[in-house]
């Protein structure tokens, strides 16, 4: 499983990356294979190429604002989600993901 | 960016808006902040937006302002569990952040974007709930911030 994703929060300083970590720890728990880029203050950070987004099973967009680039996207298939949930409760966001793939 | 002045303890604040205002002051204080009013204000618009009460007991209320001089994060451990936002969350942990909004320094903001992801981690946490006064939690704070900034170099 490879999971990649976006986070980003309003201000960019704090929940962006909490929900990165966050994130990368719940895959990491389950032995999945993870890119998550940031869009914070400091700009993009860890950035997606076209061939992670080609290759991956899910991509989980936990974003709470417009984030940039989004036309990598155009045409694929992505769960959105919220940046504070995947804070708060990274397992739940996952397994809404992998129902929305039908992959449960 | 962290300052032995804004690290607070088992501090007595019963509130949200207590624990918030006395750490705001203190920055002004410092000479970190110019205007308490302003800055209040953006941390207030930031709560509003959604509450900074992430869960594990942490809450990060922050902003972004140019009445911010310097970039810096403030920490306190309440003496008692204080109650966050509309959900009424538990909050153990603050951590408050300040960032200058035109004048950004990424050093800094990286260094803020580093702290933040360490309190995903529960080993931090523990950390810092042990902790017995202020000497102990700054101390523990500021090596943190050096191995992060070891890293980033």
């Amino acid at each position: 499983m490879f999971v990649v994703g976006i986070t980003a929060c309003p201000t960019g300083i704090a929940h962006t990356y909490m929900a990165q970590e966050s994130l990368e720890a719940e895959c990491r728990r389950r032995g999945y294979e993870y890119h998550i880029e940031t869009q914070g203050s400091i700009g993009i950070e860890n950035e997606l190429s076209e061939e992670d987004i080609d290759r991956a099973d899910m991509i989980i967009l936990a974003v709470s604002i417009q984030i940039e680039e989004e036309e990598r996207f155009e045409g694929k298939n992505v769960y959105y989600g919220n940046v504070d949930e995947a804070i708060s409760y990274p397992e739940r966001i996952l397994d809404k993901a992998l129902e929305h793939y039908g992959l449960k | 960016m962290i300052r032995k002045e804004l690290v607070f303890v088992d501090e007595e604040v019963d509130s949200q808006s207590e624990a918030i205002e006395k750490l705001v002051h203190q920055a002004v204080q410092l000479q970190v902040i110019e205007d308490e009013e302003s800055f209040l204000k953006a941390i207030y618009h930031r709560e509003e937006e959604f509450s900074t009460a992430v869960g594990f007991g942490v809450a990060i209320p922050h902003g972004m302002s140019d009445t911010v001089r310097e970039a810096f994060v403030g920490f306190m451990k309440p003496k008692h569990t204080i109650l966050w936002g509309n959900e009424q969350k538990e909050v153990d942990l603050l951590f408050m952040i300040g960032v200058p909004e035109s004048r950004k320094n990424v050093i800094h903001l990286k260094l803020i974007s580093q702290i933040s992801k360490n309190l995903m981690k529960q080993e931090f946490r523990e950390k810092l709930l042990a902790c017995k006064n202020n000497d102990e939690a700054f101390q523990y704070l500021e090596k943190i911030n050096e191995d992060i900034a070891k890293e980033l170099n």
